[in-house]
């Protein structure tokens, strides 16, 4: 990664030629909190669709085409509390393209729209604000409609109500609610004015293509590392049931659990393998034994928020079966602190060696992880496999012993309704 | 190895067919760390019905039973599963059924040699037990019950009824309880007799690989087994009807707000006139012009507060059928629904406009280039474009050969087709958000 400061704004680049895309990226680094994540949903919808040379969908989506649908997006990823808002744009790469200003009149599409939005008087249209405020709001309504989404959002809603996984990533209605247009012209002025940014290229590009592309931004750059939190170790004191009744046909069992190992833990690597012995191969010892021992359920998942340091279980399960899977997925967890399968772990470093590698088969997950490396962990795809290559079963062990199980949610219906 | 190379794109595609009948295709992809490998049969949960070419006899399989059969083919001897040799390898597989394949894939970054053997080994050796059909039923049946409670899924099935009195694609892929209680040892075994024969099946895998290299490895493989000549069994179509089986249904589920779906059953011998790839880009240039982002339309909907962001159009096209879908949830179902039909029946051809055409077109062959970047996107292309009997990265050639002639000839088409609709209501009003 070539690291260069451009206009005051440091700059990132990969040269790579096997691409046929070339994708640049601004990443805004603010605090991650409710309010925030709803502004940037609401700005990135508004951002990259109108403009103010391009004032309506339909303009600005003629221009998308006529530039071989080269489109831009806004989205945000939180690590712990800062909250990263990343403006991507992805062309296909100039040389496959037939028209000489492709690469100029792509550059000054994004530049464009990003910093000359659709404004009167300074304040974004009332109309598009509206309309985003009223979209977002059927999506959160509609949450309620997958299930196995819903029960997940269930569960840390009781599990956690004040903790920073409580924080919904697609809003919530209270917090849409308050928000006005003059908040969101705010936001979009502390974003290009007074947050701290980054910019990454990727691609088949050239030096001076990079500098041309950033010749037009203007930002300040400041210290974007992380903020470490000493977020305080729960242990559960008791187990919390939760139970939900819906016409549902089938239950959805979440577990969970408290893990006390956060990103910079000297067991990050140990816990997401842990994570991957679990579930994420079909080796696993969950679905080795919840599904193709005992046929409970087809699909069994867990997920790991490591900023949140909390464990999640899911399944799809017939309500009779719940305490009978609870119980298998208890003792398997229990089983871990004393015995761990060698083969198994190494079949999980496998399947991760093989994950970071694959990442550089694909230019979005490049820039995703270089961001990230440059926010959190500090090591490239190497360092990274070493580090993985050198968990035991011993600190599998340990990782067992430091999972605690916290809250029980099952939704469930009657299958004959 | 048959070469062709496509210069625009800067790809090439290898293929050959094996002595035993084994179609393989080989899309090298230069410093890519990544290989995917798919090996497929054209077998699908549409094609339960067969006929015997010598005995005339009839042949029918339970609905589900070529996923079924999908699920089955992990089980090996001694209690083993195919998927825990994958891993051993350092290799991630799966499997997926669709309407019309099943397909058996594998991703691995090393040990191709190995990966792709097995690969073919597993998918041709059958090892299906009484105890673990049993077993796997209760799996499958978990998997029925799972998408019961999606309310897409339970969309895209009633909106197939209503457009098909006969057509195996009113049925789930997974099949029903019913059925799917029915499927015993005799009949995967017979499904993959007629069905997994080399002669019916496919293998593609793109990525890090070495041409010669790999043929060889597949050919040693290869060259190693027995098979019997492939049974002449055909696959027996039902005839359907152009009319529409029910012009609207609906039905309760517990939601928070409406799902609405609308379909256009159009008569699938269109394709005599045109490429079945051509069809499809034309069928995605009318939508996009009447309903995409970069239309009227799309801004009235919103307007009037009819869609949401899941609203989403598409055409199903294949030699044996074809239809339009558009669904969306929406406050208000029934002024969702009529504004399709208006725009259906009383549209006029000159909505369809020329610039718009040619931005459109910019838009998919630009979208197309950069697909080439994934690894999936192309070999899921290429499987799709072989089953519909097409070159798939001679893609964009068939589309800047479109005009706007062909353009207004089927959007007559579609104005004079049958529709029908669906809506699901909630059941009770939501509790939470």
């Amino acid at each position: 990664m070539n690291r260069q400061m451009i206009n005051n704004l440091e700059v990132n680049t990969l040269f790579i030629n096997k691409f046929k895309t070339i994708s640049f990226a601004i990443v805004f680094f603010s605090e991650y909190t409710q309010k925030n994540i709803v502004l940037n949903r609401i700005l990135g919808q508004i951002l990259s669709t109108t403009s103010r040379n391009y004032p309506t969908k339909k303009e600005f989506s003629n221009r998308v085409y006529e530039l071989y649908h080269t489109y831009f997006s806004m989205f945000s990823r939180n690590y712990d509390e800062t909250l990263m808002s990343v403006l991507l744009v992805t062309m296909v790469n100039p040389t496959l393209i037939q028209e000489e200003n492709y690469f100029d009149d792509v550059k000054e599409f994004f530049w464009q729209s990003i910093l000359q939005p659709n404004r009167i008087d300074g304040s974004f249209s009332q109309k598009d604000f509206n309309e985003e405020k009223k979209l977002m709001l059927t999506s959160i309504e509609n949450m309620y409609n997958n299930k196995e989404s819903y029960a997940y959002h269930r569960l840390i809603e009781e599990m956690a109500p004040n903790e920073i996984i409580n924080i919904k990533p697609y809003g919530t209605k209270e917090v849409l609610n308050e928000i006005s247009l003059s908040e969101l012209t705010d936001y979009y002025h502390y974003l290009f004015t007074d947050c701290n940014c980054k910019g990454y290229a990727i691609g088949d590009i050239t030096d001076e293509m990079v500098n041309s592309f950033f010749a037009s931004c203007s930002f300040s750059t400041k210290n974007t590392d992380m903020k470490l939190y000493a977020h305080p170790t729960f242990l559960p004191k008791e187990i919390h049931y939760i139970e939900e009744k819906q016409d549902v046909k089938q239950g959805k069992l979440v577990l969970g659990y408290r893990t006390n190992i956060h990103y910079f833990h000297q067991y990050y690597f140990p816990m997401v393998l842990f994570d991957l012995m679990l579930t994420g191969m079909t080796t696993s010892s969950l679905f080795k034994v919840v599904r193709e021992q005992y046929g409970l359920a087809y699909s069994i998942h867990s997920t790991v928020q490591y900023d949140a340091k909390i464990l999640t279980i899911q399944a799809g399960i017939e309500e009779e079966n719940k305490d009978k899977t609870v119980n298998i997925i208890q003792k398997i967890i229990q089983d871990y602190q004393n015995n761990v399968d060698e083969k198994l772990l190494q079949m999980a470093k496998d399947t991760l060696i093989s994950y970071y590698t694959e990442t550089n088969d694909d230019c979005q997950s490049l820039l995703l992880f270089q961001i990230r490396t440059d926010l959190i962990k500090k090591m490239n795809i190497d360092e990274i496999i070493a580090a993985v290559n050198t968990v035991n079963t011993q600190q599998i062990k340990e990782v067992a012993k430091m999972i605690f199980l916290d809250t029980i949610y099952f939704l469930y219906g009657d299958k004959n309704e | 190895m048959n070469k062709v190379y496509y210069p625009r794109l800067n790809e090439a595609l290898y293929s050959t067919v094996l002595k035993n009948g084994l179609k393989v295709y080989m899309v090298p992809k230069a410093d890519f760390q990544k290989t995917y490998c798919v090996f497929k049969t054209d077998f699908g949960s549409i094609h339960t019905n067969f006929i015997h070419r010598d005995t005339n006899e009839k042949i029918s399989f339970p609905q589900g039973t070529a996923h079924f059969l999908e699920h089955q083919m992990f089980a090996m001897e001694k209690n083993k599963d195919a998927g825990d040799y994958f891993a051993s390898l350092g290799a991630d597989s799966n499997a997926y059924t669709s309407y019309d394949e099943t397909a058996y894939t594998v991703t691995c970054t090393k040990k191709q040699k190995e990966v792709i053997q097995f690969l073919l080994d597993f998918v041709q050796k059958p090892c299906f037990t009484a105890q673990g059909i049993a077993k796997e039923k209760k799996i499958i049946l978990q998997e029925y019950l799972m998408y019961q409670d999606k309310p897409n899924n339970r969309l895209h099935y009633d909106l197939m009824n209503n457009l098909y009195w006969n057509d195996p694609l009113k049925e789930e892929i997974v099949g029903n309880e019913e059925s799917i209680k029915k499927i015993n040892k005799k009949i995967l075994l017979q499904a993959h007799q007629f069905l997994y024969h080399p002669q019916n099946m496919t293998l593609l895998i793109v990525g890090h690989l070495h041409v010669e290299e790999t043929l060889q490895w597949i050919m040693d493989n290869q060259n190693g087994k027995q098979f019997s000549p492939c049974p002449p069994v055909d696959i027996k179509t039902p005839i359907e009807l152009l009319s529409i089986h029910k012009e609207f249904n609906q039905f309760e589920m517990d939601i928070f707000s409406p799902y609405v779906a609308y379909g256009i059953k159009i008569n699938p011998h269109l394709y005599k006139k045109f490429n079945i790839i051509k069809i499809d880009y034309i069928m995605k240039i009318i939508l996009e012009q009447l309903f995409g982002s970069s239309s009227d339309t799309y801004q009235e909907l919103l307007d009037q507060d009819l869609i949401s962001k899941r609203f989403r159009y598409y055409a199903h096209i294949t030699n044996n059928s074809m239809y339009i879908a558009m669904q969306s949830d929406s406050k208000h179902p029934e002024q969702l629904l009529n504004y399709f039909e208006n725009k259906f029946l009383n549209g006029r051809r000159d909505e369809l406009q020329e610039a718009n055409f040619t931005r459109i077109k910019k838009g998919i062959i630009g979208s197309f280039i950069k697909s080439m970047d994934d690894v999936e996107t192309i070999t899921h292309g290429i499987l799709d474009a072989l089953t519909l009997n097409c070159d798939y990265f001679n893609s964009l050639d068939i589309l800047e050969s479109i005009t706007m002639e062909d353009i207004l000839l089927v959007y007559d088409v579609i104005k004079n087709s049958p529709h029908t609709k669906v809506i699901i209501n909630p059941k009770k009003v939501a509790k939470k958000e």
